[in-house]
């Protein structure tokens, strides 16, 4: 077979790309057609009860608990984004520094991203008690009041978001500490001979330098924000008073608990559609 | 109590001076503030540790304490057999050695074709991978399971409760191909023309050219595709029913029983399942030191 | 060759021989005549599985064998939880029916009781269903994804053996869906010397929820709390039996969240810690095994909890008592609500008698009373509760357990899995200083919601 050299090169690109495109469209996305499909359907544990066209996405428009699923997401996802993102550069910036142990404490920042999320949630579950855990008896010690971290629903927002943050600032670290370590250091000279103090070369030199590295992790973050049920599980899973339901878990419920598997694919639909936007203004703002 | 934002204080001292080390004030107060994130990061780690050693009575007192008064090692003993760990260390190594070999491999190849290869569909494609990485892998357990059964020329039962059946899912992920692609695009082309022109055809630029320049970029591919693997929980549960072929993660919930959890073995187990990772990230960090910084760069959408 | 009539049937109704090879033994041991006179009947029942004495030995106190699943080889999947399948009297039970059983091979498998339920379900919309699960047989009866069983339960005729409650676990809508395995239920422990501290007189079995109100308050401004409270649904549906309260109507067709007794009795509940303060404040939803460590702790004098924490009580040194739950608010009920397991058959299950047969070899006696004595899980045979000793539990602070468990029932809301988090969120609501009829209420119109 003689084929020209363009084909013969489309080919060669097409081979590179092929099977990792092959295995995320089949295990990815065929997957996901077909939650599109179960979506038009009344789909119980025992089989589909026949079609039900749109009905399913008409409901999830009017469930008042799927907004409010949606609105603690993004809740959640901004925070623990922001704190997490914000500790983690701060680190960076701490960890850069040419001093000495700053290698040592580097390596140790990061474990607590080599335990799996369910461990480190049922170990805040308990850390968080209200009765017996350990924040709550310093507190006491101090002669402050014991806080209902994971028992009152302002609280638990917050209390989840916090755990979200301490993961996210390990895990991003080493992101931004690599970052940090490629700006140019003429930069730096030259805005040091202007005149500029720390603060201004952080925030004129320093921040622009890496805004394409935070971009890239704050969509990650809010990727991995939404996508997240372990801790949930393990810390409140959803309560009080779904307080902290998140619309991975509401899918969760309607589908295995409930049942309803038609209705359960037809929130997801929603969920990825409300991520697709999200992401897509995210990544349209960077680029002004 | 939480995340300490540090409001990051650059030195007034221009950087060449910086050499000379001093313990000035500020100094001190960087150990500081670098200990103080370091408690709360390691921390809820450190109440881990102490709880593993603990022994049944003593793991909620109250007052709480942290770490027992006898510490007691045999609960690691107890916690490797009961949590089946010399069986199932072997199958999550199989099953993450073999994810991030296919990761890194095709992953890497996916991101080349992205990042310097010209096609009809290059655009379209590349929104397709960045769409996979927008799908929870949670809700798709169930068609996953549907076709792992399904699998055509096979015995009833199909690739469920197969090593096959539990790595392909995430054989490749989006993540993968988007790391490799926005790094590539930060080294310079010259680079690969050069070698084409000495009549290297695509695949030997890749091998010979290409994947020594993002060793760094491979070696965080390595990583985060084994933390995940190696911590996934809920497809090996769904898709295994034999429990010679069950993963860490699963045996690690053994002591999760129906109305009160083992929590000195649960945690003695826990560490155990950790030491494998922490090990990994161990060896491949002074990889990634090099890396991300053309990352930054290469970041222009 | 000697004519062994018995060893040859042995092995022709185990299908380790042949027609063929039957008919060449007889030829050669007793000629043509073999084949007509005692050969014949061996001769025709060969290929079939209905003689007599087929399969292996029994061990005493098991059924017999049933010839119907003695033919075929069969593969039975048994899906038990974590904490069971590897512990020795399973481990024993399996070798010994597959010793009787030669052609049925049991695989095991296993996860921890709050992933069964994801498993099974998986397993049925795939069309693997697996034969031996293990959970609430009642739930999957309702859904529609356990076999019913009531014709094998006819032939086995061994209905009266079992606690009248226990059965409870495996019925819905009348019809039975497996067979219980094990029951357990909630009862009162006290801490003597926390109650004598506060001069308070310790809880009976007669005691009211009005009368323990009264000696619970003396706890009021101590460092220690009377009780520690728990908003568990599963706990609280207990608490509200004690008060005579069924959240389900009569005929399992619907809810009633917000029936008289229950609101009473989580009222009852509820207000000790906002409204009285001598209650501990609640866990959150994933630690329900707090209470109990409050009480091992010596921080609580008063808990409702099971048998699974007496070990560790008793190890803690506390010098605690038992007794049954309170006879409700004037003392004119009793009731309890009663945990353990069953298992049932999934539906579409080829193996439907064969799975029964093995769930019938887990309530024979000897197992039962190996699970009392080696696993600490309660039997559901009513006879073994007759003398204690023979389960090994002669242990007076058990008595009340024993007697409560007469009048335990389970907590079937479980089968209508939007009521269950209805009535989780208004117990939830109750416990955090919402009144309770107004939290129930608005339990109940949520399940109204969903259609139950």
């Amino acid at each position: 077979m003689v084929l020209s050299p363009r084909v013969r090169r489309h080919l060669g690109a097409y081979l590179f790309i092929g099977p990792a495109l092959f295995l995320l469209v089949l295990f990815n996305i065929w997957p996901a057609l077909y939650t599109a499909w179960l979506s038009l359907q009344d789909y119980g544990i025992l089989g589909s009860n026949g079609f039900v066209g749109l009905r399913n996405y008409v409901h999830v428009i009017g469930d008042s608990l799927f907004w409010h699923s949606l609105l603690v997401t993004s809740v959640y996802a901004a925070g623990s984004a922001a704190l997490g993102l914000a500790g983690a550069l701060g680190l960076a910036v701490l960890v850069t520094r040419k001093l000495p142990f700053m290698g040592w404490f580097r390596v140790l920042y990061f474990v607590p991203s080599v335990t799996s999320l369910f461990v480190n949630a049922t170990i805040f579950s308990w850390l968080m008690d209200y009765n017996l855990g350990l924040f709550n008896y310093w507190l006491i010690s101090l002669h402050w009041q014991r806080v209902p971290w994971l028992q009152q629903a302002s609280w638990a927002l917050f209390s989840i978001i916090l755990v979200g943050a301490w993961g996210g600032v390990s895990y991003n670290l080493p992101i931004y500490a690599a970052a940090l370590g490629s700006v140019n250091r003429e930069l730096y000279e030259a805005a040091a001979l202007d005149g500029a103090n720390g603060w201004q070369r952080f925030w004129f030199i320093t921040l622009p330098a890496i805004a394409p590295i935070t971009r890239y992790t704050v969509i990650l973050a809010i990727i991995g924000s939404f996508q997240l049920i372990a801790s949930i599980d393990a810390l409140t899973g959803g309560g009080p008073e779904d307080a902290t339901l998140v619309t991975i878990k509401y899918i969760q419920t309607q589908g295995w608990e409930f049942l309803h598997f038609g209705y359960a694919s037809a929130i997801t639909l929603f969920l990825l559609a409300f991520l697709l936007v999200v992401t897509w203004v995210q990544l349209r703002s960077g680029r002004e | 109590m939480g995340a300490t934002a540090v409001r990051p204080r650059v030195g007034a001292v221009p950087v060449r001076a910086r050499s000379r080390r001093r313990f000035t004030p500020q100094t001190i107060a960087l150990y500081a503030i670098a200990l103080l994130a370091l408690v709360i990061l390691l921390g809820p780690l450190v109440w881990m540790f102490g709880t593993a050693l603990k022994e049944r009575t003593e793991v909620f007192t109250w007052p709480p304490s942290v770490f027992p008064k006898h510490p007691h090692w045999d609960n690691f003993v107890q916690a490797w057999s009961g949590a089946h760990f010399s069986r199932y260390f072997l199958n999550s190594a199989i099953v993450t050695l073999v994810s991030v070999g296919s990761n890194v491999l095709l992953g890497s190849m996916a991101g080349y074709g992205f990042a310097r290869l010209r096609f009809p569909g290059r655009n379209f494609l590349f929104l397709v991978v960045m769409v996979t990485l927008m799908v929870p892998n949670a809700v798709l357990i169930v068609p996953l399971f549907l076709m792992m059964k399904n699998v055509p020329f096979t015995d009833p039962g199909g690739w469920l409760n197969t090593y096959q059946g539990v790595i392909l899912p995430t054989a490749v992920t989006g993540f993968s191909v988007f790391l490799m692609r926005q790094f590539l695009q930060g080294i310079p082309r010259e680079l690969d023309q050069a070698a084409a022109v000495d009549g290297a055809n695509l695949f030997q630029v890749f091998w010979h050219v290409i994947l020594p320049l993002t060793r760094p970029v491979l070696a965080i591919i390595a990583v985060f595709t084994a933390l995940s693997r190696w911590n996934d929980y809920l497809w090996p549960l769904v898709a295994i029913r034999d429990p010679d072929l069950y993963t860490v993660q699963i045996g690690l919930k053994y002591f999760v029983g129906q109305h009160a959890i083992e929590w000195n073995l649960l945690m003695a187990g826990a560490v155990i399942a950790a030491v494998p990772m922490l090990l990994v990230y161990v060896l491949f960090q002074p990889l990634f030191e090099q890396s991300l910084s053309n990352l930054g760069t290469g970041l222009n959408e | 060759m000697e004519l062994d009539l018995d060893q040859l049937e042995r092995l022709v109704m185990t299908g380790r021989m042949s027609r063929r090879q039957l008919i060449r033994h007889l030829l050669e041991a007793g000629g043509v005549a073999a084949l007509i006179g005692p050969g014949a009947a061996l001769l025709a029942a060969c290929g079939q599985s209905t003689p007599n004495n087929a399969g292996g030995p029994v061990p005493s106190g098991y059924p017999a064998i049933n010839n119907s699943i003695t033919g075929n080889k069969i593969t039975l999947q048994v899906l038990l939880a974590a904490d069971y399948y590897n512990q020795k009297p399973f481990v024993d039970l399996f070798a010994a029916f597959m010793a009787a059983y030669p052609n049925i091979n049991i695989q095991v498998s296993n996860a921890v009781w709050e992933d069964i339920p994801t498993k099974v379900k998986t397993a049925a919309l795939g069309g693997v269903p697996v034969d031996v699960a293990h959970q609430h047989a009642f739930v999957y009866g309702h859904i529609g994804v356990a076999e019913p069983v009531d014709d094998l339960w006819a032939k086995w005729g061994k209905v009266g053996n079992f606690l009248p409650n226990s059965l409870q676990d495996v019925t819905w809508a009348g019809k039975k869906y497996g067979i219980p395995l094990d029951v357990n239920c909630l009862f009162t422990y006290y801490n003597k010397d926390l109650f004598d501290q506060v001069k308070a007189t310790y809880p009976t079995a007669t005691t009211t929820y009005t009368q323990l109100l009264a000696e619970l308050l003396k706890f009021k401004g101590q460092s220690v709390k009377a009780i520690g409270l728990s908003n568990g649904a599963w706990g609280n549906s207990g608490l509200a039996r004690a008060n005579g309260g069924d959240l389900l109507k009569g005929d399992e067709t619907g809810v009633q969240i917000n029936n008289a007794n229950v609101v009473a009795a989580l009222k009852w509940n509820s207000e000790l810690g906002w409204k009285y303060g001598v209650g501990t404040s609640p866990a959150p939803t994933k630690r329900q095994d707090e209470p109990g460590f409050l009480f091992k702790a010596k921080q609580v004098g008063l808990l409702f909890s099971g048998p699974w924490d007496m070990p560790d009580i008793k190890t803690s040194g506390i010098n605690f008592g038992t007794t049954e739950l309170p006879k409700g608010l004037d003392g004119s009920t009793n009731g309890s609500v009663q945990g353990g397991g069953s298992l049932f058959v999934g539906k579409g299950s080829k193996n439907r008698e064969a799975a029964f047969e093995f769930m019938k070899w887990t309530v024979a006696k000897p197992h039962q009373i190996r699970m009392a004595k080696e696993m600490a899980r309660w039997p559901v045979i009513a006879d073994l509760y007759t003398d204690p000793a023979q389960i090994g539990a002669n242990d007076p602070a058990l008595a009340p357990y024993f007697s409560q468990l007469k009048y335990a029932k389970p907590y079937k809301l479980e089968a209508f899995p939007e009521g269950d988090k209805a009535w989780s969120d208004g117990v939830g609501a109750a416990y955090n200083g919402t009144d309770a009829q107004k939290a129930l209420d608005a339990a109940q119109a949520t399940a109204a919601k969903a259609g139950l």
